[in-house]
């Protein structure tokens, strides 16, 4: 019985008494002469690298490459292992000055403070607009890295193109339409990016309007299917990135999405696959991306 | 246990046609409930006064009424189609199995066959994706096929006791799994399609799939009634068979055969949906259904009914976070509380005998064995400790360099060995109480039940701490360990009863894990990595707390060792010692739970150490228990020290869990272990 109640007892010590917040953490000043960093975090790393510094480790450069892109990720960037299990061996002999994380590598934290200074950047909030978030964020990393310049210039960088766009699509006809911005996964399921995403919130900054009105996860995203996207009749698309092959002819085989409003009027247009979680320079890179998509599409 | 369910499947005829005419309810019941839901769900986008002027409206051009009949003509209707035709086969395969196997829980989830044709898809989606879109029938079809041909090698030497091969099953099950992990978690942003279809989402896009599936279900269903008889035969049991004249093996195998092609049919089409064949054979027994030829009558279409009824209700349930919820998994849910039902019913034998094989092997000196063991584990230490891939490549470190990274390896690598000795004990506990060579820690429920508490402190905690992650893989351990042992008081805590039990929870945090991880959402990934297990996450402290639960757990099990030896002899001779069998196996089970609890709040929920290390013991040429957990708790710590280590240095710089490496290690030498 002694050891039964001990069985219980052990977890629930193990339990700490606060449970974690969201919240930010404060900025120490030490963090300004930041020079050797570690990301953990793809999106994050697309935001130091647009600053213009080349972190010393990466979790997976591999999915950074193939989900973000730009700008560019140089060859001699450690490896740090998986996203939620790095390679602390690896970590420790980079030996870092800071290691930035999400607040989803909150476990992993106590273990992280024994190799470097940790800060903890978290876009995708219950609650908080994402594209106000990012803004903020893209700040915070700015103060951190002791690079505040760079990041107000990245933000004003990404003003500009918004406000760019938003005047070119104004002149386009059929800009009152609204517009499903989807990624098909297979013939049957797509993901839908609702208002509450990023390419969502830069679409409104452009002036068009969101064709879905259903629910949305965290990151302003759903997955459905295609008879979810036959409720708005007048609507046009926009996939995110090219179909892969075994999708395309498995959706060229439907009759459903044959005759999809959409695809039936032929007015789906297409961007370059871009990081829908990604930083101010994948949200320039979409604006830019859909605008030439759609004002092409009815020159 | 055999000849017991034969009883069961023999239930007297005479009964059965006095309740003939009453089979049919259940099937009417499940038609009206989905037919009013489906209604429903069409009326929702096709009012019903529109139905029929839609004609009318085409020839309108009211785009809106248009498109809405598309939906219902392209979506919903085949939607409705396919599920009745998806349930009907799986149900067929699952009554065709059951008779097979002369076993009323098999079916293609309990048997590993969905496992493996998803774990093919898996693979093929990682390597060779261009393969999915002309080959995936074949694919799914080789991998199911293998899966089954493991499963019923694992229990050949058993002679396919329905116990055995529902354990077997389980273990390609997790096997599966765990190799689907270990490429999930270095793919896994790629496999977004693969998750989703794992869920088994019944969504279309056309009528495609159902002419699909529809020629091939109903050949094969009317091959089979050419089996029916038979079939009805085996009934009778080999001997009886065989005089009359039945080439055994050939029914057996067709009719295993068609019951995999049909499970492999529905896998390719819409993908995995769980306990459908478990469900709809057992209700149509349950209202009447007693000769085969009416369970092959009445079983597809209670499956296929309950299959459109489940799609129905998860087509009214809003979703989470803009996902739908994927049918298969819901199914799968609604199964592990049936499963527990039919348990009550089945009829359950003594412990059987286990010491057969044993008696073959010479007893050696365990003096020597366990010195080589020792020697054997220090150099493993040693060279762990040292040995190691870094940025640089291979290093031999020492000096200043090994003081500096000694501090995170020695955690990871006493942690593992503690929790190696942990499972090895409680294997030892478990296979010398069940008297059966496949009980393991794995299929205790404690290891599912530590899996869904730690997904629950996922959820609720938005970012949750390791302190939390391993509270709830505590608590949740102990939650089923509760639930447990609950349930099997009224059957005296009989062992193998307790297994199956334990394989539902199993099989339940399963489809809860995959109910969780179907879409690509933000939290899967961080919920498919936390539930595998958390070496990485040892701290000094909780690795030294777990060598202290190894040692105690070591103290408490010697203290055990006589029962252990008399236990395996069976109640009758038990009790003749003077050893009250019923409290002697509640202390045995409550100590190897609360052992696996603990090794599975550090290495995961997977390994297969507690399967090996006692096997390995006996072989080596200790039966009597006390030798033997001395044997193998030494094998265990060893086994997990190296598996750690190749966990962190296989595919450097990513780590793999130490369960799941072990897991891979073990496997096929497992597999050869039981063939002979």
């Amino acid at each position: 019985m002694a050891r039964l109640a001990a069985c219980i007892a052990a977890p629930a010590y193990l339990l700490s008494p606060s449970r974690v917040a969201m919240a930010d953490d404060d900025l120490p000043a030490s963090f300004g002469a930041a020079r050797r960093v570690v990301v953990l975090d793809w999106d994050l790393t697309e935001i130091v690298l647009s600053l213009g510094l080349v972190p010393a480790g990466v979790a997976r450069p591999l999915w950074y490459t193939r989900l973000n892109s730009v700008p560019p990720l140089p060859a001699q960037v450690v490896d740090t292992g998986l996203l939620f299990q790095p390679n602390f061996e690896v970590l420790h002999q980079l030996r870092p000055d800071l290691i930035i994380i999400t607040a989803w590598h909150t476990m992993l934290r106590p273990q992280l403070e024994k190799i470097a200074p940790t800060l903890s950047v978290t876009i995708f909030q219950s609650g908080v607009d994402p594209l106000p978030s990012l803004r903020k964020q893209t700040l915070r990393l700015g103060a951190a890295l002791g690079r505040p310049a760079q990041a107000n210039a990245l933000l004003a960088r990404m003003d500009s193109t918004l406000a760019a766009c938003a005047r070119r699509l104004a002149n386009a006809p059929d800009a009152g339409t609204s517009l499903f911005f989807i990624r098909p996964l297979d013939g049957r399921h797509v993901t839908v990016y609702g208002t509450r995403s990023l390419f969502g919130g830069v679409a409104g900054k452009l002036g068009l309007r969101n064709a879905w009105q259903g629910g949305t996860d965290l990151q302003g995203m759903a997955e459905t299917d295609l008879a979810e996207l036959a409720t708005v009749p007048d609507a046009r698309a926009v996939l995110n990135g090219a179909l892969l092959p075994d999708v395309a002819s498995d959706l060229a085989h439907s009759p459903l999405w044959r005759g999809l409003p959409f695809v039936a009027g032929r007015r789906l247009a297409s961007t370059p696959a871009i990081a829908p979680t990604g930083g101010p320079t994948s949200m320039i890179r979409f604006a830019e991306a859909l605008t030439d998509a759609l004002t092409e599409a009815h020159s | 246990m055999t000849r017991a369910s034969e009883q069961r499947f023999n239930l007297s005829r005479p009964a059965s046609a006095q309740r003939a005419r009453h089979v049919g309810w259940l099937p009417c019941v499940l038609a009206v409930l989905t037919a009013l839901l489906a209604l429903h769900t069409i009326s929702a986008w096709l009012p019903l006064n529109q139905w029929f002027s839609s004609s009318l409206a085409a020839s309108t051009g009211n785009t809106a009424i248009q498109l809405k009949r598309l939906v219902v003509s392209y979506a919903l209707l085949p939607r409705l189609a396919i599920s009745l035709i998806a349930g009907a086969a799986l149900a067929y395969a699952g009554v065709l199995f059951q008779q097979v196997l002369r076993n009323p829980l098999a079916e293609p989830l309990t048997l590993g066959v969905a496992a493996g044709g998803h774990l093919a898809l898996t693979a093929a989606a990682i390597w060779m994706p261009v393969w999915l879109a002309g080959f995936r029938f074949t694919l799914t079809l080789c991998g199911a096929v293998a899966a089954m041909l493991v499963t019923l090698a694992l229990t050949r030497k058993k002679r396919f006791a329905p116990v055995a091969v529902i354990l077997a099953g389980m273990v390609v099950n997790l096997y599966c799994g765990a190799v689907g992990v270990i490429l999930t978690i270095a793919y896994e942003r790629q496999l977004i399609s693969v998750f989703i279809w794992g869920g088994g989402s019944l969504s279309q896009n056309g009528w495609d799939s159902f002419a699909w599936l529809l020629p091939r279900v109903v050949g094969l269903g009317i091959v089979s009634i050419l089996l029916a008889r038979p079939l009805a035969l085996l009934s009778l049991g080999d001997e009886g068979a065989k005089q009359l004249g039945l080439p055994l093996s050939w029914t057996r195998g067709a009719a295993l055969g068609a019951a995999v092609l049909l499970s492999a049919f529905v896998v390719s089409a819409v993908g995995v949906i769980g306990f459908v064949g478990l469900a709809g054979p057992a209700l149509a027994r349950l209202v009447g259904a007693r000769t085969l030829r009416m369970q092959l009558f009445w079983g597809p279409v209670t499956g296929a009914l309950l299959l459109a009824l489940a799609d129905q209700i998860v087509q009214c349930l809003p979703g989470i976070g803009g996902d739908q919820l994927p049918t298969g998994a819901a199914t799968a849910l609604l199964g592990a509380p049936l499963m527990l039902f039919l348990l009550r019913k089945m009829p359950m034998g003594g412990t059987l005998s286990t010491t057969d094989d044993a008696t073959l092997v010479p007893r050696r000196d365990a003096r020597r064995v366990v010195t080589a063991l020792l020697v054997a584990l220090a150099l493993a230490v040693y060279v762990a400790l040292h040995l190691s891939q870094s940025v640089q490549g291979w290093s031999w470190d020492t000096g200043t360099a090994l003081s500096e990274l000694v501090g995170w390896r020695w955690t990871r690598m006493l942690a593992s060995g503690a929790a190696g000795v942990m499972l090895a004990l409680a294997g030892v506990l478990l296979q010398r109480t069940s008297g059966n060579p496949m009980a393991s820690p794995e299929l205790l429920g404690v290891s599912g039940g530590a899996m869904l508490g730690i997904m629950c402190v996922a959820f609720l905690a938005a970012a949750p701490t390791a302190a939390q992650l391993l509270g709830g893989s505590g608590l949740g351990a102990l939650a089923a360990l509760a639930l447990m042992l609950a349930l099997s008081r009224k059957r005296g805590f009989a062992p193998e009863y307790l297994l199956l039990v334990g394989v539902s929870i199993s099989g339940f945090s399963q489809s809860v894990i995959a109910l969780a991880t179907a879409s690509g959402g933000a939290y899967s990934f961080l919920l498919r990595s936390v539930t595998l297990g958390s070496t990485y996450l040892m701290t000094p402290s909780i690795a030294l707390t777990a060598a202290f639960w190894a040692v105690a757990g070591y103290a408490a099990a010697s203290l055990c060792a006589r029962w252990l030896d008399i236990l395996p002899l069976g109640v009758p001779v038990t009790d003749a010692l003077g050893l009250n069998s019923r409290r002697a196996r509640f202390a045995v089970l409550l100590l190897s739970a609360m052992l696996t609890a603990g090794a599975t709040i550090v290495i995961g929920p997977l390994s297969f150490v507690g399967l090996l290390a006692p096997h390995l013991a006996r072989l080596l040429g200790f039966p009597r228990a006390r030798a033997q957990m001395l044997v193998a708790a030494l094998i265990g710590a060893l086994f997990m020290v190296v598996a750690d280590w190749f966990g962190r240095n296989l595919i450097f710089p990513q780590q793999m869990p130490a369960g799941i490496l072990a897991m891979l290690i073990g496997g096929p030498y497992l597999l050869w272990l039981l063939r002979r």
